[in-house]
């Protein structure tokens, strides 16, 4: 009796797949999304037991850095999606394209006013020069490397990385204005770290900048499909490709600009998570979307206890995250550019 | 045809008028080129390369906006509709079948559904149902799993025509869908793009280089030349020496052939 039963479930589910080809149906994103945020949930909790000291019970002050990286972490792996459809192009990069240096002029900007604000806005300055500065260098980029509404992904690519050395240059004539007693602060935000004593306002602004940012990728990411066909063949399924275009880079200045905000330049976070989630899943950009960003936080909140833990083993007082990730991703980029080179001569 | 599925489903007119287009002030692409293509039809598209058939086409879609004139859909102008308003009527297949990312070939045809689906474009059972008949009548259901960059040339060129009838047009676009593909993937698409018209009751306009083909498959052939129609007319009365001479600038010599119009043979 209960074997037919299970027999006849069993055909059901056989059906069931049949009927869908294993194409996305809502209840499979719904299912992956849950089991996202159940191992987002878990990793931080145990991230959170660990310290310099090593396993300890109440670190529950770890949190809010570790908040602060799971956001950073989010923002960068889902924007660097996001990046990555518009351009149909998996080398780009907030940081490669010269978003995260923008926001840095911002923030560097930011800081060297912080003193001049009073203390009830003490949270807005950094974020929303951040935002201004990740702006600025976007269109700067856009507009440079587009020819009547066009984009070749080459010439973005490297219009950005021409634009991130300008950037670097303003940062270094902030640099030249500031106290000196600012100068320790300013050199290891720019070393990219998640800091221990961000204002409170400041993170929640920058949280709600990146949840947004991140709902509209997602709303938009269905659009992101018929992109990967071609600007024609997108726009004659009914997406408007300037439109989402536009809208993408808009968001993605928005995660960005907060991710520097929080953390500085953390590099090549957007290219490392977003391969990570094509090795392991389908190449839909509504799954995509969504799991980079829960990937990206997973895999920062663990870069960021690894440095904060292995630091008195290295002799230093803090490993910056953003120090770790340009050292595992620059070789990361180089590998994947290779491999690129490779499937274009065969 | 009965009268019910007329009442149900009314026939859909394309129609250019006197459309001009310039990509550089001074070169005109276009001049002057008027035409209008009804549901059940299938048309081809002939010229030189460089004649102007594509930007013809990308005017049709509604993605060039022609400088003088314009192209209307049933009476209005098409660029006037919304991008999704106007993929719930008009579907494009382009010339290479090309993907950015690794998608499959079921999530390439249900990108057809997008403009018919809500937030997200999630696929429910009718869209999955369509997706599937759209691909048995391309014959791609057996590889739906397979991302298309691992598929030939020729199974990737019914993907991309499969995606377009998950569209459910009323006109259908193609730009020399068949220009890499072997003679038996050729004979299959023209064979699927004249059952499109016949069968399905949709408007098929397709650019194509084969002159005998297309004369063999199409129910009417339109002619270019540098930016303007030669001659547009039923493949029998329009293939000439004189026509072919004066569109391609060479000299053939027409074979005839029983019940079907001449074949084409460059001297």
């Amino acid at each position: 009796m209960d074997k037919k039963v299970e027999n006849k479930t069993l055909d059901n589910m056989k059906a069931k797949q049949e009927r869908s080809l294993g194409a996305l149906t809502s209840t499979r994103l719904f299912r992956l999304g849950g089991i996202l945020l159940a191992v987002t949930i878990v990793t931080a909790v145990v991230c959170s037991l660990f310290g310099p000291m090593g396993f300890s019970w109440g670190m529950a002050y770890r949190l809010q850095r570790l908040a602060a990286a799971a956001m950073v972490g989010s923002a960068l792996a889902a924007g660097g999606m996001g990046l990555q459809a518009i351009l149909r192009n998996p080398l780009a990069e907030p940081y490669l394209l010269g978003i995260s240096s923008g926001a840095g002029v911002g923030v560097l900007a930011g800081m060297s006013l912080l003193g001049s604000v009073p203390a009830w806005l003490a949270w807005s300055p950094i974020p929303l020069l951040a935002f201004i500065g990740a702006l600025a260098t976007c269109t700067a980029v856009y507009l440079i490397a587009q020819r009547r509404g066009r984009l070749d992904a080459y010439s973005l690519i490297l219009s950005g990385v021409i634009v991130n050395v300008f950037n670097g240059a303003l940062m270094l004539v902030i640099n030249l204005y500031i106290k000196p007693y600012q100068i320790i602060e300013f050199s290891r935000w720019m070393m990219g770290e998640v800091s221990e004593n961000v204002n409170r306002g400041t993170l929640i602004v920058c949280c709600l900048c990146i949840m947004t940012g991140w709902l509209v990728l997602l709303l938009r990411s269905a659009d992101f499909n018929a992109l990967a066909l071609g600007d024609d063949v997108a726009r004659s399924v009914g997406v408007s490709v300037a439109r989402i275009r536009l809208e993408t880079f808009l968001c993605v200045s928005l995660m960005a600009g907060a991710a520097v905000a929080l953390a500085g330049p953390v590099g090549f976070i957007g290219l490392i998570v977003p391969h990570i989630c094509r090795m392991l899943m389908r190449a839909d950009f509504r799954v995509l979307v969504i799991a980079s960003g829960f990937i990206g936080a997973i895999f920062l909140m663990i870069v960021e206890t690894l440095c904060y833990s292995l630091a008195q083993y290295a002799q230093v007082a803090v490993i910056p995250v953003g120090i770790v990730t340009a050292l595992c991703g620059g070789p990361f980029f180089l590998v994947l550019l290779r491999r690129r080179f490779q499937v274009v001569e065969a | 045809m009965s009268e019910q599925d007329e009442i149900l489903k009314p026939p859909s007119v394309l129609a250019a008028c006197d459309v001009g287009f310039a990509y550089h002030t001074d070169m005109p692409v276009l001049s002057g080129v008027s035409l209008s293509v009804s549901s059940g039809e299938f048309v081809c598209l002939l010229g030189a390369n460089g004649s102007g058939k594509t930007t013809l086409l990308k005017c049709l879609m509604g993605r060039l906006r022609p400088s003088i004139g314009a192209v209307r859909l049933d009476g209005e102008d098409v660029r006037k509709f919304s991008a999704r308003a106007l993929a719930r009527r008009i579907a494009y297949v382009p010339q290479e079948p090309r993907v950015a990312f690794a998608m499959s070939a079921l999530e390439i045809v249900l990108t057809g559904r997008l403009a018919h689906s809500g937030a997200l474009g999630l696929a429910g059972q009718k869209d999955l149902d369509i997706a599937k008949a759209a691909m048995k009548m391309t014959q791609t259901l057996e590889f739906h799993d397979r991302p298309l960059g691992e598929l030939s040339g020729g199974e990737a060129q019914r993907v991309m025509i499969a995606r377009a009838i998950a569209q459910q047009p009323d006109i259908c676009l193609l730009d020399e869908p068949t220009s890499q593909l072997d003679i038996a993937c050729q004979m299959l698409i023209y064979r699927m793009m004249q059952r499109l018209a016949h069968d399905w009751n949709m408007a098929v306009i397709c650019v194509s280089h084969d002159v005998n083909l297309a004369a063999r498959f199409s129910d009417r052939l339109i002619l270019m030349r540098r930016g303007s129609v030669v001659v547009a007319g039923q493949p029998r009365e329009v293939i000439t020496e004189t026509v072919i001479k004066e569109t391609y600038g060479l000299d053939v010599e027409l074979i005839p052939v029983d019940n079907e119009p001449p074949i084409v043979r460059a001297k």
